[in-house]
Order: structure tokens, then C-alpha cells, then sequence
């Protein structure tokens, strides 16, 4: 422990002791409160809906229902929690799924987590190894899976490309502080449609500066009428879509979009969707589920 | 008809990216020079351009003198459906069904493939700056040639980067600086740790081809064309991205060598695709050979002019 010092360094160093404090612990919390899950979601709208405004949560929250967990046992339920800021959100993206050991994880992972949750409640109620296949849908064949694939690509491709477009443009404020934020890398409409971002101001240009937005162009708002009929047709009369007899992540994904649209989207994009009854019926079915999920 | 006399009326504007017999191997800007044959096979031109000059930034676009801009190939398709429909395209014979799942797999090849090859032309920084960026500079004027490229390909970079596909995989051969670090140890180790990078970034990319081009081997699964009726749109976008890998003049990608390898049917079936418009029976030159069915890539007549510099709002 000592450095061997002339007398005068350590007659010096007598005058700075060193003391060691113990260890602080973790205050502990209600048991009851750490031991489900939680899930850290951008706020809902003012009202007593626990669905939230952003698409991605909206997402995840569906897809945590639509799989059955919170009819399963108390420890798979999943509760809702929205006073955490986005920038500290893991890769500054919510949702997040905060676990009762302490590991939080980011929403890449968390339809993993579910899978193995489900995986663990149906061994419990069955007391043996089911069915161990990995696609445990209403899928009939590999064809309809195929097809599921290609209709995530259409919500995640000129859906998402029109909220984004139609998205209103950040303030003044907003613009000039975004370099501090962590969350600039964070850019919907560049990631969907590159070219969408050109700058107003040219590339020929020696200096551009993007402080003005692009307006919509008709081209945006017409592929997205098109994905929205599609849609339309595709789903017809059926419970889920596709003709599957059970939820899917598809079913997740399309409501996630539909309720967003239908509930806080832009005026052109709302008026589109609601010509289809029967998206708008299906958004309300799903949407009294989630609710309910969540309530209890 | 002999050959025209008079400048065509309608002109679309691709990328300057050759490939071959291919005036471009850009696919949304292929699959609009497809339709064009298909539709209104000597009336068009093709020219060289870049999407500043489009009507809202993206390509391709089409200009039809005296009429109206369209840009994308969405807008394209539509404009063409309307004034010029084609009797070999047999989208009108298709079921409700079966358009809205063509809907659904056209959206899938735009975003799947569509980030491969936008990964081969932008993403992969060997290719860029070993293929793209000159072709691109060869078509721009003095000043602009050597800091527009770059700013093309910043656009990309936020999309490639969400799926990891920026800046991944291997150079392939293509001639690579050599660069001179104080130790000649520390080199040796930072060169290692790239390589590892890169085998990883490369079983990545080709893990991911694997994965979109079996989907769409079993939707195509031995037929002639993707539905029983014919020849549609779906087929035409399907081509377009496979001619647009095959084609690439970069050596020895990995994406084209596994397609040739392992996915001979999507190479068949474009091949189907181009033989059937190109060799267009309505076409008055139907003994010509192939390289002159589709237009020559006309010298475009803009003046580079000074004000260009300037930022549009000013």
C-alpha cells in the first residue's frame, strides 16, 4: 500500500488521508412493481388511450398483445411507462423493454424476448415439449410467408415514406439545435426515399443549407394510395391478415401504421384510408384488443 | 419510318451509368426505358442527366415536350397506362388479388433488391469511386465534377447504413491505396482487422442476397412470367434489378457471382423479359439486332452555366 517515498512526500501525503466510504446500494423498490416487465414508449395522446403516438411503439405494443402475453401469468405481463426521454433510450430509439433484472433492452431485441416468453408460457401449460417449430402462425404455407415478407416491405416502404413526407417541418428552434442532439442520425424520410432529401438548394450548389423542407410531391401521395388499396383488397373480410387464423407480426406492423394514420396522421392521408371501411373496421377490432390488454 | 428526322417529343432522363449493351443499369431508370419500348418503341430518347434537374429530385424522369415533367418510375408507368397503353402488358387482366400481391412484391423488390444495388453502385467504397463517380463526373461540367459525386452519394448513406450495408464487404480486386502508417507492425495488425471486417461485411451482404433472391426464385417458381396471364409490370421491375446486377461492368462483385452461380431461373426469366420487348413485333426495324431496338443515349445540348453554382432560392 505504500509507495516507498522520502519522508517529506509522505509527511505530505499524511496531510490528504484517504478514506473509503462503503458501498452505496441500490435503493430497493416495491417488489411487486420490478418484477413484471416493462415497456418505455413514446407518450400517448392526452386521453385515457395507452397506445402511443409513434409507429414504432405502436409496433411493439401490438405485437406484445397480438402474441398473448398479457393473458399469460403475472410474470410475463407487460406494463406501460412513458416519462423516459427518447435520447436516452437505447440507440436513442424507443420502445424499450426495461426487465426485471435490470437489463434493458433495445427494440431490435424485444421481439426475440417475446418469442421466448411465449415459447416458455406453452411448455407451462402444456407441462411438455410442444410443437418446437419456429413459425408457430396460422401460416398454411411457405408461399403466404413469402408474401407476409413482401407486405411488410410495402407498409415499411410508401407508407412510411408518406408519413414522413407529410410529417410537419421541424420549428425554427428545433432546426438550429439539432446538431446537439443525439437523435439527428435519426431521419425517416432520408432512410426511406434517399433521394427524397435533396437539398431545395441544388447539388450543383457551392453552399447548400437545409433550412427548408421538400413539399410532398404527387408522386409520394400516389404510391401511398396505391399500398392503401392494396391493403384494402388484400385484407377483405378476414380476421388477420392474409387469411391467417392467428395473429402475425404482419398484424402488428399494418396496425401500428393504420392507427397512426387514422388517429393523428396528416389530413390528406387520413381522408384516404378512410374511404376503406373495411381497414377502418379492422383498426378499431385490433384496437379495442390492445386497450384492453393494457388496462388491466 | 426510317430513322427519325425530327427530335423526338419525349425524352427520359437516366443516370450516366452504363453497363454494356444496357444504356443503364440504374433499375428504377431500366425498367422505364422497358416501358418506353414497350409502349411507344421509336418515339423516345434517351439522355443523361441528374436528378437536380428533376421536377422533385428523383429520377428517372420523363419530358414530354409541350405536354408535362413526370418523374419516378411510379409516375412514368402512369402516365404511360393512360396515354399509350401497351397489348403486351396484361397488368388490366390481372385478378383483384393477384394485383394487390403484385403491389405487395413490387414494394418488395424496390426496397430488397433496390438496396443491393444501390449498395454496388454507392455503398461498396471501391465500386463508387472505381465505377460510379467517374461515369457520373464525365457528365458534369468542370467545377461541379469533383464535389457532386460525393454529395450523390452522402444521400445514400443513411439508408445503407440502417441495414449495414454502407461501406461493408470486400474492394475485389479493385486498385486500392496503400497507405503508409508510422510502423510498419501497426500497419500489419490494422490491416488484419480490416480484412476480418471485411470477410464478416461480405458473408453479411451475401447472406442477405441469398435470403431475397431464393423469395423471389419460389415466386417465380418455373413459370414463364410471375402470373399465368402474361407479361405485367411486376415482371418488367423483377428484370429490371436482375439485368441491373448481371450487367454491372465492376468486376467480379460478389452479388453478380453468386446470381450467376446459384440463380440461373431470375437470369432466364430476365432475359424472357428483354426478349420479348426488344424484339418488339410492332417495331418497324424488326430485323435489326438488339443494341440498336433501344435508342442511343443522345448527347444532351444543356450549357453549363454559372448561376447553377448559386443555391436554387437565390
Amino acid at each position: 500500500m505504500s509507495i516507498p517515498a522520502p519522508q517529506l512526500v509522505q509527511s505530505l501525503f499524511a496531510k490528504f488521508p484517504l478514506y473509503t466510504h462503503p458501498a452505496v446500494q441500490r435503493p430497493r423498490q416495491n417488489n411487486s412493481l420490478s418484477s413484471s416487465p416493462c415497456l418505455w414508449i413514446v407518450p400517448p395522446p392526452p386521453g385515457s388511450s395507452p397506445i402511443s403516438t409513434d409507429v414504432n411503439c405502436v409496433k411493439h405494443q401490438a405485437y406484445v398483445v397480438l402474441n398473448g402475453l398479457q393473458t399469460g401469468p403475472e410474470k410475463s405481463r407487460v406494463r406501460l411507462r412513458w416519462d423516459i426521454s427518447e435520447d436516452g433510450a437505447i440507440d436513442c430509439l424507443l420502445p424499450n423493454l426495461a426487465l426485471p433484472n435490470g437489463e434493458v433492452l433495445g427494440s431490435k431485441a424485444i421481439p426475440a424476448w417475446v418469442h421466448a416468453r411465449v415459447k416458455e408460457n406453452e411448455k407451462s401449460l402444456e407441462g411438455e415439449e410442444g410443437l418446437d417449430s419456429e413459425w408457430d402462425d396460422g401460416f398454411e404455407d411457405e408461399k403466404t410467408r413469402d408474401e407476409m415478407r413482401a407486405w411488410v416491405e410495402v407498409m415499411e416502404g410508401p407508407v412510411k415514406a408518406a408519413l414522413a413526407a407529410y410529417a410537419p417541418p421541424p420549428t425554427l428552434a428545433e432546426s438550429l439545435t439539432s446538431w446537439m442532439s443525439p437523435r439527428r442520425a435519426k431521419d425517416d424520410l432520408a432512410v426511406v426515399s434517399p433521394l427524397n432529401k435533396l437539398s431545395t438548394a441544388g447539388l450543383s450548389a457551392l453552399y447548400s443549407w437545409n433550412w427548408t423542407s421538400n413539399s410532398p410531391s404527387e408522386n409520394t401521395l400516389e404510391e401511398f394510395k396505391e399500398a392503401i388499396r392494396a391493403l384494402a383488397d388484400r385484407l377483405g373480410n378476414d380476421k388477420w391478415l392474409l387469411g391467417s387464423l392467428k395473429p402475425t407480426s404482419l398484424d402488428a406492423v399494418v396496425f401500428a401504421y393504420l392507427h397512426v394514420l387514422l388517429k393523428a396522421g396528416p389530413e390528406d392521408l387520413r381522408l384516404e384510408v378512410w374511404q376503406y371501411a373495411n381497414l377502418v373496421a379492422w383498426e378499431i377490432h385490433v384496437r379495442l384488443l390492445v386497450e384492453k390488454a393494457f388496462k388491466q | 419510318m426510317g430513322p427519325s428526322k425530327a427530335q423526338p417529343h419525349v425524352i427520359l432522363h437516366v443516370w450516366p451509368l452504363p453497363g454494356g449493351e444496357i444504356p443503364c443499369i440504374e433499375p428504377s431508370c431500366l425498367a422505364a426505358i422497358l416501358h418506353l419500348q414497350l409502349a411507344v418503341p421509336h418515339h423516345y430518347a434517351i439522355e443523361y442527366s441528374l436528378p437536380e434537374l428533376s421536377p422533385d429530385g428523383q429520377m428517372p424522369f420523363l419530358q414530354h415536350k409541350g405536354h408535362q415533367t413526370l418523374s419516378t418510375l411510379s409516375g412514368v408507368t402512369r402516365y404511360l397506362s393512360t396515354k399509350h397503353p401497351s397489348q403486351t402488358l396484361h397488368d388490366i387482366d390481372l385478378t383483384p388479388l393477384e394485383q394487390a400481391q403484385s403491389t405487395a412484391y413490387k414494394s418488395y423488390i424496390i426496397s430488397k433488391l433496390g438496396d443491393l444495388v444501390n449498395y454496388i453502385l454507392f455503398g461498396n467504397t471501391s465500386y463508387f469511386w472505381g465505377y460510379t463517380s467517374p461515369h457520373l463526373s464525365s457528365h458534369l461540367p468542370v467545377p461541379t465534377r469533383y464535389y457532386v459525386p460525393a454529395r450523390i452519394r452522402n444521400l445514400y448513406q443513411p439508408r445503407l447504413e440502417s441495414i449495414g450495408l454502407w461501406d461493408a464487404g470486400d474492394d475485389d480486386g479493385m486498385p486500392k491505396k496503400k497507405s503508409k502508417g508510422l510502423g510498419g507492425k501497426t500497419d500489419d495488425i490494422e490491416e488484419g482487422r480490416s480484412k476480418i471486417k471485411q470477410r464478416f461485411g461480405t458473408e453479411k451482404i451475401l447472406e442477405m442476397s441469398r435470403e431475397v433472391l431464393d423469395l423471389l426464385t419460389r415466386l417465380l417458381a418455373d413459370k414463364p412470367f410471375i402470373f399465368a396471364q402474361g407479361l405485367t409490370s411486376l415482371d418488367i421491375l423483377l428484370a429490371a434489378h436482375i439485368l441491373s446486377i448481371h450487367h454491372t461492368p465492376i468486376p467480379r462483385t460478389h452479388i453478380k457471382e453468386l446470381l450467376q452461380k446459384d440463380y440461373s431461373a431470375l437470369i432466364k426469366h430476365a432475359a424472357r423479359v428483354l426478349e420479348l420487348i426488344v424484339g418488339h413485333p410492332d417495331s418497324t426495324e424488326g430485323t435489326e439486332t438488339r443494341s440498336r431496338a433501344i435508342p442511343r443515349v443522345q448527347r444532351s445540348t444543356r450549357e453549363f452555366q454559372i448561376t447553377a453554382l448559386l443555391p436554387a432560392w437565390a
